[in-house]
């Protein structure tokens, strides 16, 4: 009965001390959900700047308060000549755990190129480290620590450490004291598992720490005595504590410069008033003793692990910043040098959790009928954790791919060697092609197109890197362009098109899709830039010609692909493919160009991210936004028709939709904000990650066109380990993937070339 | 720890199978595309999901299993090398 009590009044607790502050913005009328923002990046407590009266005021309350203890320590240990007798050898996983720390030191600030990935994760793993070394230095001692005697309390707190820095998380977002850089492009699941797991080390390290200050050192033994500080009327003292805790507490967010402390205290005081006032014991109560080697210890502990702390986080890749109203100067590493005043408190807070968590975790003395079976139990909830905790962030280096795998600049790197060897057998082999081409057909028309499409730009790339093999890649790429060309003729648009393009009427004139013309023009003209062949030429220019007409038309300067629905892919196809028109033909698309882009920027763009709409009417009315799976090709297109737009809109592409986990890059089909329906070509679309495959696939063509070689790697070990790769006498396909998307990957593998030589001979 | 490395050997042997039974082939509906031109079956849907289902097991949690019962091992020689001299006079 008393237990279930007592867990009420814990939960209680909580409760209130999460409502107190927002209760306390709410009724100054502040919008209550900014403080809700998950995960944090909204700056919008303005600090006051720094004043040198209240610094100075600070310090001296700081250092009456803390310097006679500090003093009384001092004096009292010069005179102690009595040590703390060894009981054992250091043991051999202290050893371990120091080794593991050194490593994980040099790799957390070495910023070696290939552990760039894992560099992010690596602070969890010093602070294991500190934790296991603590832990052993106890051991050495006293013969038992925390992590071998109390192996359950040792993990309960791990759990517990993690909710209550999420706390802390909770109240700083009150009055914003410091910050984490680099929280873009992440979704909530993402920040909350990477902060989850280095917060989950902060009791264990305070409370470990003070446990071997207390027990493995006679550190504050002279505080054992000093003066008993007992208060006349407990109760009513408690009560008005815990008012003015409360109270303040529920100001932090609307007075954040003058409140900003009681962030550290007030919890503290709120608690302990609690207890107070229920008459259980507080961690105050020994001082009525005269005892505040505890208090000391604590404070002094979390001291420790602050600098370690703040140490560490200087130089991490994941770094935390701060900003303190009136004292932010200073700075020792990140910190301003009073804040670290902050952990005086926050040790005793650490303690008054790890008691709650002890007596729920500790076993009694007596109850140890089911030990052996507990410790087993708890050792291998231990080792599967470790174990997660090692694999997950490794794993990716199994799939990462060699450089020369995706890159050279003389030749064919190795991935496109092997895929090219796939595409060449399809071509060599009527049954096998006939095969894959109408596997695709039988989901998507459009996709057997496409294929061919990024086929022959591909072969132009290829042919223009290694020029002893151009004939070759002349053959092939007749053949196909021929081939596509008799299908037209003999079966009309429609062979190419999905099935609802017959269900309606195209509005312009033309009555022709801009898919078809765009890139089978973009196919001719790739053919042509390798060597003339008058037979292409009549067709390539109609071509340009028909689409610019169906372009002008439209009051956005965009053609159709189907009845009335203009998409951006096919439009900057177009437009690459007039560039090539100007540098083959003489043309001059600039004007045209000028005005697209002026259009485009005006009424085709999305106000919130500034990225391109996927799809809109032939009026220019919206229908899709902006839409991963079109928006890599398009900034690849538009490198043929203003760079720095074109780059703009990879940036913005890399912002709103690039993303990795665990050293796996993906893109998402849609920005977060933005809410889209996944079509035929995103792909399938992973809940939780937003992982589209569509998506994540077109962005290896836009990393790579765009020279992004850590977002390209990253992809291709996404690539490597979900596409399924099939390896078969020295050619390479993906099992979850089909032709169209072989062909993608090879042309993101060799896109660069074709595009410079167009350039070059516009001038 | 045996416990454990059974259960990633039960991991690796199924996933073995599948792979030997072509099962790899039928992911590709991941990408809406049938891996014959007969078109994809609710069959070949079950294969690719089920092979789907054991590679994340056998590249995610089967090591994990490995490494767990290699760290239990040691965890346990360790917690048993103090027990044996606590209980020394």
């Amino acid at each position: 009965m008393m237990r279930r009590l007592a867990s009420m009044g814990v939960l209680l607790a909580i409760a209130s001390l999460l409502a107190i502050p927002l209760v306390g913005v709410w009724l100054a009328g502040q919008d209550v959900a900014r403080f809700l923002e998950f995960p944090p990046t909204t700056q919008y407590v303005a600090h006051a700047p720094f004043s040198p009266w209240i610094f100075a005021i600070m310090l001296l309350g700081i250092a009456v308060v803390v310097l006679p203890f500090v003093v009384w320590d001092v004096l009292h240990a010069c005179l102690d000549r009595e040590r703390v007798p060894t009981a054992r050898a250091f043991p051999k996983w202290g050893w371990a755990g120091i080794l593991f720390g050194l490593a994980t030191w040099v790799l957390a600030w070495g910023r070696l190129p290939c552990c760039e990935s894992v560099q992010p994760h690596l602070f969890t793993f010093q602070w294991l480290s500190y934790i296991v070394i603590v832990n052993a230095l106890k051991y050495r001692k006293t013969g038992e620590c925390m992590l071998t005697h109390r192996t359950r309390y040792w993990l309960a707190l791990f759990v517990w450490s993690a909710v209550f820095w999420w706390f802390f998380e909770y109240l700083n977002r009150f009055v914003q004291n410091w910050f984490y850089d680099g929280v873009v492009n992440i979704s909530p699941t993402q920040y909350f598992v990477r902060a989850t797991f280095p917060f989950a080390t902060v009791l264990p390290a305070v409370l470990g720490t003070y446990e071997l200050l207390s027990e493995g050192t006679r550190a504050g033994r002279g505080l054992e005595g000093i003066f008993a500080l007992r208060l006349r009327r407990p109760r009513l003292v408690s009560a008005a504590a815990l008012v003015l805790a409360v109270l303040g507490l529920g100001g932090i967010g609307v007075w954040p410069d003058l409140l900003f402390p009681l962030l550290w205290v007030s919890p503290l005081i709120i608690i302990s008033a609690g207890q107070s006032l229920c008459g259980l014991p507080t961690i105050f109560s020994p001082v009525a003793e005269g005892n505040w080697r505890r208090l000391y210890l604590l404070g002094i502990g979390a001291l420790i692990c602050g600098f370690f702390w703040e140490m560490w986080n200087f130089y991490s890749v994941s770094k935390w910043v701060y900003s303190v109203p009136f004292v932010n100067r200073f700075p020792v590493f990140e910190m301003p040098i009073l804040g670290y005043a902050g952990y005086l408190p926050f040790g005793l807070e650490c303690a008054v959790i790890g008691d709650l968590v002890a007596r729920t975790h500790d076993r009694e003395p007596g109850r140890t009928g089911r030990g052996t079976n507990r410790r087993r139990h708890s050792l291998l909830a231990l080792s599967l954790l470790l174990a997660t905790l090692l694999w997950l962030p490794l794993m990716h280096v199994l799939f990462k791919p060699a450089i020369e795998d995706y890159r050279n600049d003389g030749g064919l790197p190795g991935m496109a060697k092997a895929i090219a060897a796939q595409q060449h057998y399809l071509l060599a082999s009527e049954d096998a092609r006939r095969d894959a081409l109408s596997r695709m057909r039988k989901s998507n028309a459009e996709w057997d197109f496409m294929g061919r499409t990024f086929s022959v730009l591909a072969m132009a790339n290829m042919a223009l890197r290694d020029p002893g093999q151009e004939d070759r890649y002349l053959t092939q790429m007749n053949r196909i362009i021929d081939e596509t060309l008799r299908l037209e003729r003999e079966n009309g648009i429609y062979y190419f098109l999905m099935e609802y393009a017959k269900r309606g009427r195209f509005v312009s004139s033309m009555s022709r899709s801009l898919f078809l013309d765009g890139e089978i023009a973009l196919m001719i003209g790739a053919r042509r830039m390798l060597r003339e062949d008058s037979r292409y030429r009549s067709e390539f220019s109609g071509r340009i010609a028909l689409m610019r007409i169906a372009m002008e038309e439209s009051p956005v300067l965009s053609g159709e692909s189907y009845p009335d629905e203009c998409w951006m892919f096919c439009n900057t196809v177009a437009l690459a493919a007039m560039r090539m028109s100007d540098a083959l033909d003489g043309t001059d698309h600039n004007a045209f160009f000028e005005r697209w882009l002026t259009r485009a920027k005006s009424e085709l763009t999305d106000p919130e991210t500034g990225l391109l709409f996927s799809s809109f009417t032939f009026r220019g009315q919206l229908l899709d936004g902006p839409e991963g799976s079109s928006l890599w090709m398009s900034a690849h297109c538009l490198q043929l028709v203003d760079r720095d737009f074109a780059r703009a809109q990879y940036d913005g592409a890399k912002r709103e939709l690039a993303k990795s986990f665990l050293g796996f890059g993906y893109a998402r089909e849609w920005p977060a904000s933005w809410k889209g329906v996944p079509d035929v070509d995103s792909g399938p679309i992973i809940p939780l990650l937003e992982i589209s495959a569509g998506a994540s696939g077109l962005a290896i063509l836009g990393a790579s066109a765009f020279e992004d070689d850590p977002y390209l790697s990253q992809l291709l070990t996404s690539l490597n380990f979900g596409a399924f790769p099939i390896r078969q006498e020295g050619r390479l396909r993906y099992a979850a993937s089909n032709q169209v998307g072989d062909a993608v990957l090879l042309y993101a593998l060799v896109v660069g070339p074709l595009w410079e030589e167009v350039w070059r001979r516009v001038g | 720890m045996k416990g454990l490395l059974i259960r990633a050997v039960i991991i690796l042997v199924a996933f073995g199978c599948l792979h030997l039974l072509n099962a790899r082939e039928y992911t590709s509906m991941l990408s809406g595309t049938a891996p014959t031109e007969a078109g994809l079956s609710l069959g070949q849907s079950l294969w690719g999901s089920a092979y789907l289902v054991v590679y994340l097991a056998v590249t995610v949690t089967a090591p994990i299993l490995i490494l767990a019962a290699g760290i239990y091992f040691i965890l346990t020689r360790l917690s048993r090398g103090r027990t044996s001299s606590e209980s020394r006079p």
